[in-house]
């Protein structure tokens, strides 16, 4: 039996029907539940839908033997797990972002506003830029606009939201999509499982 | 994983005292040592530690200690070993060490052994199979995974690839990631044909097989060849004594360079889900300590084992005596005494709130 960890949401749902398409359904999941642990027994698969920052953890510790994490949260926490396929989905980038007449005062510390501060941290230690990070939760891009902060750190998907603030891409951090993870453990003792679901997922991402 | 976790009955103290015979019987001497060193010894090898910060203190003659984060360097310091009149320790010691995840300073117990001078390839089997012997005493679902860091190494340098740039690569092989191993290796302007040899180290669908034959392909220096044909006797050795299907080839190990120039390794029990035993050949420590000899250990990691062994009994004594007013000392402890004979027993006036007992008896019950 493989334990999966599914990002609630979006992401996890785009997951799920790779997952089905290649052999690993449970129908279960589709339903109108409350349920946390849902089990095909029949394809040997469990699957449980926790919160995406959260699946690195449960298979680090062992409690999923696989999950699906965006690699910004993997760069974000540096889990100890094994990352088996860049699955093509959840494509976005994380990006350094400020108003649009934004100019970086280099005589004093430039401050971050991010839910990413280490990824920020490591993007300017590179550069060596003194930072002053401001760890926010949600609704980034509120920062900049009431001078909170210089800058944002933040995924972009379409830009649309920064556009719409008069707000925008200064730096290209990295690109992100979502990866498919393994405990290092499990990797070891259900290495067959894993790799055979691992190779489905792969000959079906290389399709598209 | 949890949900069919193995739950392994073994108590912590019996397995140190069990992992401790073991390496006794193979001749290794016990090392002691105490709680503390100069804090410098720690300062000028931090990245042979697992975390740099150590819990330091001033001595009373003003030097600075550190509560040891590690045995091994302590063992290096202090060796008298040669390459021809070698030493074989072993130790069961507490370190304290920075946890990553909690940001805490944890008190570890740690055991392991370490192979001082002359380690050749029968040393190099026995500390393998010491190694998986220390696992099988856990649990027989167990392996042991093994690289090679001088393979790695000198592929890396026959391959013009600078040490900056290794490093990246050693990222992805370490998180068994052969997607992004490709993007970099792309990025340093490696032929495809090498890059998809080195993505076949760590890929999922390789087995040892396949990981030899990558490895083989690579190896296109004597140096790399040397390190290639040590994995491929080690494998093949200790499948003839009896390991076969324990040890597997896995090039998602790695460790530092600095220090580790030989083969690297880590054990797994099923159920547990992080390693449990590391280890390694790390000739370039003793270096660094100006001695020129040949180095091999590994040490088991009792912490990672402590959530994953059930050491909570069903009860908290087997029988709970009760005695009364009129009951006398000696009259109680006569019937607890005769009690013990058939297990634990709490002798009390009432019954305590929160423990559990198999039976309950009152003084002049007890047969």
């Amino acid at each position: 039996m493989l334990s999966v960890a599914l990002p609630k949401g979006r992401l996890g749902d785009k997951v799920y029907r790779l997952l089905e398409s290649v052999g690993y359904s449970c129908p279960e999941m589709l339903g109108d539940t409350r349920k946390l642990v849902f089990e095909n027994e029949e394809v040997g698969i469990r699957y449980f839908l926790v919160k995406p920052s959260d699946v690195p953890i449960y298979v680090e510790y062992g409690a999923a033997d696989i999950g699906v994490a965006g690699r910004d949260i993997l760069l974000e926490y540096s889990p100890d797990v094994h990352e088996l396929l860049d699955l093509g989905i959840g494509v976005c980038r994380m990006a350094v972002a400020a108003k649009e007449d934004f100019r970086d005062d280099l005589t004093r510390p430039l401050r971050v506003a991010t839910k990413f501060p280490e990824i920020a941290k490591r993007h300017y230690a590179a550069r060596s830029r003194e930072i002053e990070i401001i760890k926010l939760y949600g609704s980034i891009e509120l920062a900049p606009l009431l001078d909170l902060s210089d800058v944002i750190v933040d995924i972009v998907e379409t830009g649309t939201t920064l556009r719409e603030n008069h707000l925008r891409v200064f730096d290209e951090i990295l690109p992100i999509s979502a990866r498919l993870i393994a405990n290092p453990a499990s990797c070891r003792f259900k290495g067959e499982e894993i790799g055979a679901l691992a190779g489905k997922l792969r000959e079906l991402t290389e399709k598209k | 994983m949890n949900f069919e976790a193995e739950t392994f009955r073994y108590d912590l103290s019996d397995l140190a005292a069990d992992l401790c015979a073991l390496y006794g019987g193979a001749g290794y001497g016990k090392y002691r040592m105490r709680k503390f060193e100069e804090y410098s010894l720690y300062l000028e090898n931090k990245n042979f530690l697992a975390s740099e910060h150590v819990i330091a203190f001033n001595g009373l003659d003003g030097k600075l200690l550190a509560l040891k984060p590690d045995v091994t360097l302590s063992i290096v310091k202090n060796t008298t070993a040669s390459e021809e009149a070698g030493e074989k320790l072993y130790y069961s010691e507490s370190v304290y060490r920075l946890d990553r995840k909690s940001r805490e300073y944890r008190e570890i117990g740690q055991i392991g052994l370490e192979m001082l001078g002359g380690v050749d390839a029968v040393g190099t089997c026995e500390v393998c199979a010491l190694a998986l012997e220390s696992l099988s005493l856990i649990s027989e679902r167990s392996v042991l995974a093994i690289s090679h860091m001088g393979f790695l190494d000198a592929v890396f340098r026959s391959l013009g690839i600078a040490d900056s740039a290794s490093e990246s690569l050693l990222a992805c092989l370490g998180a068994g990631s052969a997607h992004e191993l490709l993007r970099v290796a792309d990025g340093l302007g490696l032929e495809a044909e090498t890059a998809s040899r080195l993505a076949a180290l760590i890929a999922f669908d390789s087995d040892d097989a396949a990981k030899l034959e990558a490895a083989r392909a690579l190896a296109v220096t004597d140096e790399a060849a040397a390190a290639e044909r040590e994995l491929e006797t080690i494998l093949s050795e200790l499948s003839r004594s009896g390991y076969s299907g324990r040890l597997h080839l896995d090039f998602s190990i790695v460790s530092d360079r600095g220090y580790y120039n030989g083969i690297v390794f880590a054990g797994y029990i099923d159920g547990v889900p992080k390693a449990v035993l590391s280890g390694g050949r790390y000739d370039r420590l003793t270096e660094k300590f100006g001695k020129n000899l040949s180095a091999l250990g590994f040490a088991v990691y009792l912490n990672e084992l402590s959530y994953y062994l059930r050491t909570t009994e069903e009860y908290d004594a087997d029988y709970l005596l009760l005695y009364g007013e009129g009951d006398t000392p000696s009259a109680v402890w006569g019937e607890a005494e005769r009690l013990r004979t058939v297990g634990s027993v709490r002798v009390s006036k009432t019954v305590p709130e929160g423990l559990r007992f198999r039976e309950i008896r009152h003084v002049g019950e007890v047969d």
